[in-house]
């Protein structure tokens, strides 16, 4: 099925939204991806992403506390629903199959 | 150093919510001012504020903006889809008040639905063709010095000289009208549809061609073109192309150049067989000069950059130029005008048309009564709607409190007149399909139910939701408006500050159905007058039999043309009163014909007058009285050439003061000269849309085109055998063709006929559709007041007595109407009968019996309605709460 198939910025993202935790909000996961992997990606971008992740059931969101920081506003923490972390994984295993299956050459 | 709490612009974060969907709003801005304030620190003011203006560009995409529009059509479309569950279920919850709105705009819809497709049909005439733009015909008026004709003819030569002089002309294209009768082999018919054509007609109009190379197959002399089931019925299966007919009449035979799809129904003018042009060149010169000679249709195709008018104001020099000197001469003058080919079929009613015409005033006409009862349907609709507000008061009460705003309210009512608007178009399209074919049998045409083009869909479609919205938003209004708390706390009556506009909707409607029912007595009565009118001749029980005056019919047979034996021996198998040969009976107009004559001074004057070519018998098989002189003799030979008789229109508009003065006054007409030897009564010889004109009565036997035979009483189908079969026996190269003079007459008066029938119909259910909606009205009064009348009757009231109460205030409205109607429909109907010199006056009976119509259709309508609340035992309606 084509919605099962995770997209490689989708993947990333919702890696970020794992390891980041309780801290999986829009801009933080910006600058996480840039911390990790050194890549400049669009803020609107991981939105639009993580919206759509959403509409598949793929992540959840709520709105955490309101801060002092961002106006007051209170941030949209996103989290990998059970259906997510198994895509996740499946996305993990199809790759780790198919690198064993290249053949050794030394 | 940067203040604590750095701001970025604020009409970028308008931009931005108006950007984001409410529900990511927050959380977008959020992340959007962190990575502001990280900025500001980091790189400074002015590079935070362009990024975060960027940022907020970036914002702007389709999975942003698009998860803005789902969200809110989401709500929307539950919400819409909510009101049509609500209204659905109310629709069905008062079923006899929704049968009631459903079947009263059904038929309102179907009628327009009728009438638009009439309409429609008139508006479309010679549409089909291509050129339609550029092709013109070219008709003539002619001054006498005494009268005016119109003539849709012109004079033969007319085309070429205009095809010479205005460069801007592509093609000139002339037609006439001709017949006869068309033989192959064993297989003979006669022919009336039948026209001399050159082969330009085919580069002008847009007929379709099935076989032969239309740029030329009517090119030469004795090509004949037909139309494929006239082919059919000549050479069945074979391919006709190249066969040869012949036509009664013509030397040679026509060779078969072309067959051509049969003309649509919708053209000004349609043929089955076409002549080539140049056929009637071989024997009459048609190229000749002779203007005052008019037989011929001419058609111009202008040129795309040729500027029609242009030409139109150059013709009256190209007139003087060509034939100023001729008509000083003749002391006649013409005046030619274009007529647009789009404007010929409804506009144009001049002498000797080639094909019926339309009449724009009765589209009007018909375009009123179509919207006016599409607007009664929808007052039913209105006031049901607004007298059952107070039903529906509680309803709105409760919606109001748990939130609803008005516009939602309103939305809901509309989507209840939307759906019950769409529920009755589904039962008027069931309407219209099996009422289409009585309705094309009135109309004369031929409709189809034709529902599935684009422009229907959105005829449909603007009905559904014109027809919708006009009927529900009134009572909508009404409705969004109740005060909660007012309506949910007691019975207020709120439905009755609608009552003086529901009144006055009731009368309105009333007003245009007695306004349509007087029309409809007037135009039957006008009709009944045109019937039993007295022509001036005996027009019961004569057959007239046609026939081709040819060579065997004028050879010599004992000093005698061979017609009189026909004639005598036709009469004697039938035992006929009498029997005549003539050129025109009265149920064909006479032609027109250039004649002198001789005024009370012995000076010699020139006119046009109609010509009737009659033989002796002529008075006796029409039974018209002499008033002087005497009529032709057989037995004096010089009445065979000129001897003249004049009716008395004639006498009167050559001046003479009585009859007899008239006697022996020289005439001149059709070439030929003589004296007036009598005078004969008037009789109608046209269609009582005219006065009787001026006639002259001779005898020319060269042009005898039937035998007029005087039947006596009895059985008309033995009497037809019998001639017929001694028709066969006298004349078998002839055909046998017959028609019933009263049968021609009444066709002179189709036109009314149709009016008259149509107008019966719709005023007709004009009247059942506000009757429906009285229907709806009075049992919703009925059950209203039903406590009021349980007291009554207790107190002592009699069903007659309730009765009268309920139907007190409709007499009133009904009585309102009749003297709205009755002005209008009386200036109206004054203006038709105008065009009818035989007409009958608007007798106040007329008024009066359409008022009493309506008044018992009402009185009944809502009688019945209220009877069963009149009847009902008291203790029911009393006990009930």
């Amino acid at each position: 099925m084509k919605g099962s198939h995770l997209g490689e910025f989708e993947e990333l993202v919702m890696l970020m939204v794992a390891l980041l935790n309780d801290e999986a909000y829009g801009i933080r996961i910006v600058e996480e991806i840039k911390d990790k992997m050194d890549r400049k990606v669009i803020l609107s971008a991981v939105h639009v992403t993580l919206y759509r992740l959403e509409d598949k059931g793929l992540v959840k969101s709520a709105m955490g506390g309101a801060t002092g920081e961002r106006g007051g506003r209170r941030k949209r923490i996103f989290s990998l629903t059970k259906a997510g972390y198994r895509a996740l994984q499946d996305a993990k295993d199809q790759k780790t199959q198919l690198w064993q299956l290249i053949p050794k050459i030394s | 150093m940067p203040p604590s709490d750095p701001k970025p612009p604020a009409w970028a974060i308008a931009v931005l919510q108006k950007v984001c969907p409410q529900s990511l709003y927050e959380g977008i801005l959020g992340d959007l001012l962190e990575q502001y304030a990280h900025n500001y620190r980091a790189k400074g003011e002015r590079r935070a504020n362009r990024l975060f203006l960027t940022n907020i560009l970036f914002f702007i995409r389709p999975g942003i903006l698009k998860r803005h529009s789902k969200l809110e059509t989401q709500t929307n479309s539950i919400m819409i889809s909510n009101y049509f569950k609500v209204a659905y279920r109310n629709i069905v919850r008062h079923k006899f008040y929704s049968l009631l709105n459903i079947f009263g705009l059904a038929f309102g819809l179907a009628t327009f639905l009728l009438i638009y497709f009439y309409i429609e049909d008139e508006l479309i005439y010679d549409n089909y063709h291509e050129k339609k733009d550029r092709i013109y015909r070219i008709v003539s008026d002619l001054k006498t010095p005494d009268r005016d004709f119109s003539f849709a003819l012109t004079p033969p030569k007319l085309a070429e000289r205009l095809k010479g002089d205005f460069a801007g002309i592509e093609h000139t294209s002339r037609f006439s009208r001709t017949g006869g009768l068309v033989s192959y082999q064993d297989k003979r018919f006669q022919e009336n549809n039948v026209y001399y054509a050159e082969s330009s007609a085919f580069a002008t109009f847009s007929w379709e061609v099935i076989a032969g190379n239309s740029a030329e197959f009517l090119s030469l002399p004795y090509q004949i073109v037909l139309d494929q089931p006239t082919a059919e019925k000549y050479f069945g299966k074979d391919d006709p192309i190249g066969k040869r007919l012949s036509i009664a009449g013509f030397p040679q035979d026509f060779e078969v150049t072309g067959i051509i799809k049969p003309i649509p129904t919708n053209s000004h003018f349609t043929f089955d067989i076409l002549i080539s042009f140049e056929t009637s060149e071989t024997f009459f010169d048609a190229n000749n000069d002779r203007w005052f000679y008019l037989d011929y249709f001419t058609y111009l195709l202008l040129k795309p950059e040729q500027n029609p008018q242009e030409i139109i104001s150059a013709l009256p020099e190209f007139t003087l130029r060509h034939i100023g000197e001729t008509q000083d001469r003749v002391g006649q003058y013409y005046t030619f005008f274009m007529q647009p080919l789009k404007n010929i079929y409804l506009k144009s009613s001049l002498d000797n048309e080639n094909g019926t015409r339309g009449n724009l005033n009765y589209i009007y006409l018909f375009s009123a009564v179509a919207v006016f009862i599409l607007v009664i349907a929808c007052i039913n609709f209105i006031n049901l709607a607004t007298a059952q507000s107070q039903k529906r008061g509680k309803e709105v009460g409760m919606r109001k409190s748990v939130g609803a705003s008005k516009n939602q309210l309103l939305n809901q009512f509309l989507s209840e007149s939307l759906l019950i608007t769409f529920f009755a178009l589904i039962v008027a399209v069931g309407i219209c399909y099996f009422l289409l074919p009585a309705f094309n049998d009135i109309a004369g045409k031929k409709l189809g139910l034709d529902l599935f083009s684009w422009q229907k869909a959105i005829l449909l479609v603007g009905l559904v939701l014109g027809v919708g919205l006009i009927s529900g938003i009134y009572p909508g209004v009404i409705l969004a408006r109740f005060k909660p708390a007012r309506v949910l706390k007691a019975q207020s009556k709120t439905g009755t500050g609608s009552g003086g506009l529901r009144q006055g909707l009731v009368v309105f409607q009333l007003t245009i159905s007695i306004a349509l029912i007087i029309a409809t007595i007037a135009v039957s009565q006008q009709l009944k007058k045109i019937k039993n009118q007295n022509l001036g001749f005996d027009h019961e029980q004569i057959v007239n039999l046609q026939f081709r005056m040819d060579q065997n019919f004028r050879s010599n047979q004992g000093g005698r043309d061979f017609y009189e034996t026909v004639k005598r021996e036709l009469a004697q198998s039938v035992n006929a009163v009498a029997a005549s040969a003539v050129r025109t009976s009265p149920d064909v107009d006479p032609p027109n014909w250039y004649s002198e004559f001789e005024d009370s001074n012995g000076e010699m004057q020139n006119t046009s007058i109609n010509g009737y070519i009659v033989d002796y018998d002529f008075l006796d098989t029409y039974d018209i009285d002499l008033v002087a002189g005497r009529f032709l003799s057989r037995d004096i030979l010089a009445d065979t050439s000129g001897a003249f008789i004049l009716n008395e229109a004639a006498v009167k508009f050559f001046g003479f003061a009585t009859p007899e003065e008239a006697l022996d006054k020289k005439f001149f007409q059709i070439g030929i000269e003589g004296k007036i030897i009598g005078v004969v009564q008037d009789f109608n010889f046209k269609s009582l849309h005219q006065q009787i004109e001026p006639l002259a009565i001779y005898y020319y036997p060269n042009f005898f085109n039937r035998f007029s035979i005087k039947l006596p009483p009895g059985n008309h189908q033995a009497a037809l055998q019998a001639l017929e079969s001694k028709w066969n026996e006298l004349v078998p190269q002839q055909i046998f063709t017959y028609t019933f003079l009263d049968q021609g007459l009444a066709d002179r008066y189709q036109a009314e006929q149709q009016i008259g029938n149509i107008f019966s119909k719709f005023s007709m259910l004009s009247i059942l559709i506000a009757c429906l909606g009285l229907v709806g009205l009075s049992s919703f009064i009925a059950e209203q007041r039903r406590k009021e009348v349980g007291i009554r009757k207790v107190l002592g009231a009699t069903t007659s007595g309730i009765l009268t109460l309920f139907s007190k205030g409709f007499v009133k409205l009904t009585l309102i109407a009749f003297l709205f109607s009755a002005p209008i429909a009386y200036y109206a109907l004054e203006r038709w009968l105008e065009a009818f010199p035989y007409r009958i006056s608007l007798e106040p009976w007329i008024f009066l019996l359409a008022g009493s119509i309506a008044l018992v259709a009402t009185v009944a309508t809502i009688g019945l309605q209220t009877l069963r609340s009149a009847l009902a035992k008291p203790v029911d309606s009393l006990r009930y709460e």
